[in-house]
This record gives structure tokens, sequence and C-alpha cells, in this order.
């Protein structure tokens, strides 16, 4: 970081495009990512100076070239100095002519969706697959990345490294994709940025304030990808769902430091700004009727973020949409939240009946005890509430959570 | 004569601030909106990202409908992020006023206005909600 922070801030804007370009250019991340850096090391000397060029991406891509075909030479001539065999220096076509000095921006959108493609490689895990996108793509430091993760500087850095190494050996797919080869691509870069945004947003109380990086993100890297992809509807949904649920974040978490849920939290602390934003990006997308589960996702939030109260939402439009996600993802986590909103507009013996059969594939997940539970209660089913609870609490649930859950079976038992 | 302000910005830049230079940005603003409504009308927005916009092209055709196409209306280096119109004397006062918001990451275009006109009510000051 340097004394210039409008520098860094533009640095950090012009890195994705930087990196990927210059990744495409010498077919190697690691050589990409140190002539970038050099050509920042270059402009700090002399933007300050000379104010900034007419266009700063070229020319840090320019000097970004200079410097990565400097280390290469400098690596073939240590190279040679011990005699090693054969040389893998590159002498592709695209490195020793004279280069292109316009940016091309079709190019360069296939450049950045490849650089997160590359990315999310199907032998990482999510996280480090996230972690790595936000190490590459964004530039946040290792420390960074550790930190928002829960985990030592150590440790991260170790878990890039290997990542780095499983892509370098990967077969990248250099030429332009053609266009089903670019949406199964768009697909599976999204749905990396959606597992990183609830990787933020699924943080327990005590980790929510740590977290909350990773959805941002997880923001900035779909704005990134929807400038370049403008018209994609489920990159829309997918933006307008992140700031629908990000407009929240004020309201989470109260003064000791403990999550807030929905139904509870106080509105006015709601972001208008990003709700507002949100809405325009859904409607936007909506008029195109192209619908898919990020939009409908979208419209989910989007209900819940105008309605004036818990009590005003509109549970019938939620319950509706609900039984179209479930076409998109038919999970019985779905069909759980679908239950949910089926018990505001048809009540708990309909949401009960709908639970049911879910049993088996939810027999351990908390929030399905717990909805049962409510439900059982609501209906004056004592023993069966009782029990459902009493599974919550064999699941492990938070100290705060057993205890609200224990005097709920007291209650239970009151009642029996 | 009414001078309006165009502000352009690459558009990025601002969410990639630490949230203490954003505030820097802001408070130039609320300072600026501040003295402006003593003094008498003016008006100002701040545009959302170009991601919300949508272009409405006109047809050579006129029997045809305008074509709706997603995205700005030119894919630019730097972005229309929004503007002020305010009545000045001078030009020289016009561009004191420019300053006052000026930062590395805008550039500001002054052009004065050929003919105005609307109400604004339902007005949300920069920082007026949380964000």
């Amino acid at each position: 970081m340097s004394d210039h922070p409008w520098l860094d801030a533009r640095f950090s804007e012009i890195r994705p495009k930087a990196i990927a370009a210059l990744t495409r250019y010498f077919r190697d991340l690691e050589l990409a990512e140190e002539a970038f850096s050099q050509a920042c090391i270059k402009a700090l000397k002399s933007w300050p100076d000379k104010g900034l060029p007419d266009d700063p991406l070229a020319w840090l891509l320019t000097v970004g070239r200079n410097a990565g075909l400097d280390i290469l030479r400098k690596q073939k001539s240590a190279d040679s100095h011990q005699q090693e065999a054969t040389v893998s220096f590159r002498t592709d076509d695209n490195i020793t002519s004279p280069h292109n000095h316009s940016i091309d921006q079709d190019e360069l959108r296939d450049d950045i969706l490849r650089l997160l493609f590359v990315c999310a490689h199907p032998k990482l895990t999510p996280q480090d697959q996230s972690a790595l996108a936000l190490r590459i793509v964004a530039g946040l430091s290792v420390e960074q990345i550790a930190c928002a993760f829960l985990v030592k500087s150590k440790t991260m850095e170790q878990r890039i490294t290997r990542a780095k190494r499983t892509i370098a050996q990967a077969d990248t797919p250099f030429e332009i994709p053609d266009i089903v080869q670019r949406n199964e691509r768009l697909k599976t870069v999204s749905l990396m940025i959606y597992l990183l945004f609830n990787e933020g947003w699924s943080a327990s109380s005590g980790e929510l304030q740590i977290k909350i990086p990773l959805c941002e993100e997880a923001i900035y890297l779909a704005r990134l990808l929807l400038s370049l992809f403008p018209a994609q509807t489920e990159l829309m949904g997918l933006l307008a769902l992140f700031l629908f649920q990000h407009a929240r974040y004020k309201a989470r978490i109260n003064k000791q430091g403990e999550l807030v849920v929905l139904d509870e939290q106080d509105r006015n602390l709601w972001s208008q700004t990003l709700i507002s934003e949100a809405r325009g990006l859904l409607d936007k997308a909506l008029r195109h009727g192209t619908p898919g589960s990020f939009q409908v996702q979208a419209a989910i939030a989007a209900v819940h973020s105008t309605a004036p109260s818990s009590e005003a939402t509109d549970w019938a439009e939620i319950e509706r949409l609900y039984s179209i996600l479930y076409r998109y993802y038919p999970t019985p986590v779905v069909r759980l939240n679908h239950a949910v909103a089926l018990a505001k507009t048809q009540g708990p013996k309909a949401a009960i009946e709908m639970l049911k059969p879910l049993e088996n594939e939810l027999k351990d997940y908390r929030w399905y005890h717990a909805a049962l539970g409510a439900f059982f209660m609501d209906t004056n089913q004592y023993l069966p509430a009782k029990q459902s609870y009493q599974a919550v609490i064999a699941l492990d649930p938070t100290e705060p959570e057993k205890q609200i859950l224990l005097s709920k079976i007291r209650e239970c038992e009151e009642k029996l | 004569m009414l001078y309006s302000f165009l502000i352009y910005s690459a558009e990025g830049i601002h969410d990639r601030l630490s949230p203490d230079e954003q505030e820097i940005t802001l408070d130039q603003h609320r300072s600026l909106q501040a003295d402006l409504s003593e003094k008498g009308d003016f008006a100002t927005a701040r545009l959302m990202p170009i991601s919300n916009a949508i272009t409405v092209k006109g047809q050579t055709d006129p029997k045809q409908k305008p074509l709706v196409v997603d995205g700005p209306f030119a894919e630019t280096k730097e972005q229309f992020v929004g503007f002020y119109l305010v009545e000045h004397e001078t030009l020289e006062e016009a561009i004191v006023t420019a300053e006052r918001i000026s930062s590395p990451y805008h550039s500001i275009e002054i052009r004065p206005v050929m003919w105005s006109g609307g109400t604004l009510s339902d007005m949300n000051p920069v920082g007026a909600t949380p964000n």
C-alpha cells in the first residue's frame, strides 16, 4: 500500500483486467501477477508527478508486458548460464510480435471470465476456489483472505499455493469460447461467487463482522461480471440478490453482537440505496422474460425488502416464488423454506404436511426440526413439538439457541 | 447563468477506496450541498452504476419502435456518475464550485445550461440512508 489511496484504488479497479490480459499474453499466471505488480511500482513512481495517463490500463499493460519479458529474458540467461538442457522460454508469436496497444473489449471480457473460470477449477473445494479468486482477481492479500475465512495466514498461504499449482497443471483453454462454452463458464463462475457470498452471509454471531468482506467481495465480483456481460439476466439477478441481502447487514446484528432474525430486524437500518439499486436491476432483468434461479431468489428477497413490516409481508407471493424456485432447485431445503411461507398463507397444518415427507433427507438439519417444532406448537401438538426441539438440541445448536430451546421444551412439558 | 456540473469517474474506483477515503469525498459533497441550499435553488443527483442502465435507441425508420438495449449508451473508460445544476454569476464562480468537489477520481465538466425545467420533491441527500 502506498501513500496514494487514489492510486491504490485505481490499481485495484484495473487489476482484474490487467491480470487477465497478461495471463493470456504470457500463458503464465505467476508471471502475469509479477509483471503487473512491477508495472504498479513503476506507475507509483511516475503518475503522482506526471499525472494519470489517458488510458491507465493500456499504460500498465505495456509496462507490464515489458517487465514480464525482462523476467523471462533473465530466466533464460540464468538457465543457459547453468547450461540446463531445454529452456522453456516461450517463443509464441504473440510475445515476439510487436504488440497491439489498443485493447479489444470483447477479448478482455473473455480473458477475465477465463481467469475466474480457471479459479473455479472442479478439483478445488468451493472455499479454495473463492480464496484463489480473491487473491488473483480481486487482489486481496493472503492475510485479508485468511482473516475472512477464519484461518491462519500460514495455512491460507499454503492453500493458495497448492491451489495455484493445481490450476497451473490444468489445461487452460485459451481459445475464444463459443457461445455454449461462454454460458457454461458464466454458470460455473456465478455459482462460485454465489457460494462466496453465502460463506460470508451464513456466518454465526461472532463471525459476522469478520466475514462481511466476503459478501462485499462477492458483490464486487458480481459487479465486475455484469459490467462485462451487461445483458445476462441471471447476473442481474445474482447481483440484485446480493444487494437485497447486504442492504440488511446493519440490522442483522444487535448491540450485543448477536444475530437478529429477519422478523425482528429494525427495518430503518436497511440501506434503501442498496435496495433501490437491487430493485432497478431486478426490474431490468425481468423485462427479458428469461427467468432463472437467481432472479427468483432475488424476487423473494425483494418481497421481504419492500415490506414495511414482517406482518405486512406478501407471504402469498413468497410462497408462489418458492414453488417456482423448487422447479429450478428441487432440494429439500427449498421445500423447507416453501413450507415456512405456506404456514403463513395456509396455516401450520399445511406446512407440517409439506415437511413430513422430508424427514429422511433433513433429519440432520437443525432448521427442519426447529420449524416443525414451531408448527406443532401452533397446532397444540406438544409431544411431537417437544421431540422436535430435542432433535434440534441433539444437533449442536449455539448456547443462546440452546437456552431458548430448553425453555420451549419446558413450555411443552407444562402443557402435556 | 445556470451551470451544469457533469461528474465523470472510472466507476469501480469509489468502491475500492477504504470507507474513510470514501467519507472524505462524501463530506465534500455534503459541505457543498449545505452551502448551496442556503444560497437558493440547486439540483443534484448521483447515478446508480451503469449496470443499472438501459439505452433506448431511436430507429432510422420512424415507424419502428425504438430499440431497448442493456447497458449505457457508450463504452467509455470514465462513466457519467452524477451532476449538479447551480446558478452562478460567472464562470470563475462555477469553477470554484467544481474545485470544491474535485478529487483524483473524478473529472468535472462544466457546461452552461441552455434551458431547464421541472421540480424535484422527494429529496434523498447524500448519506441520508445507511449504506
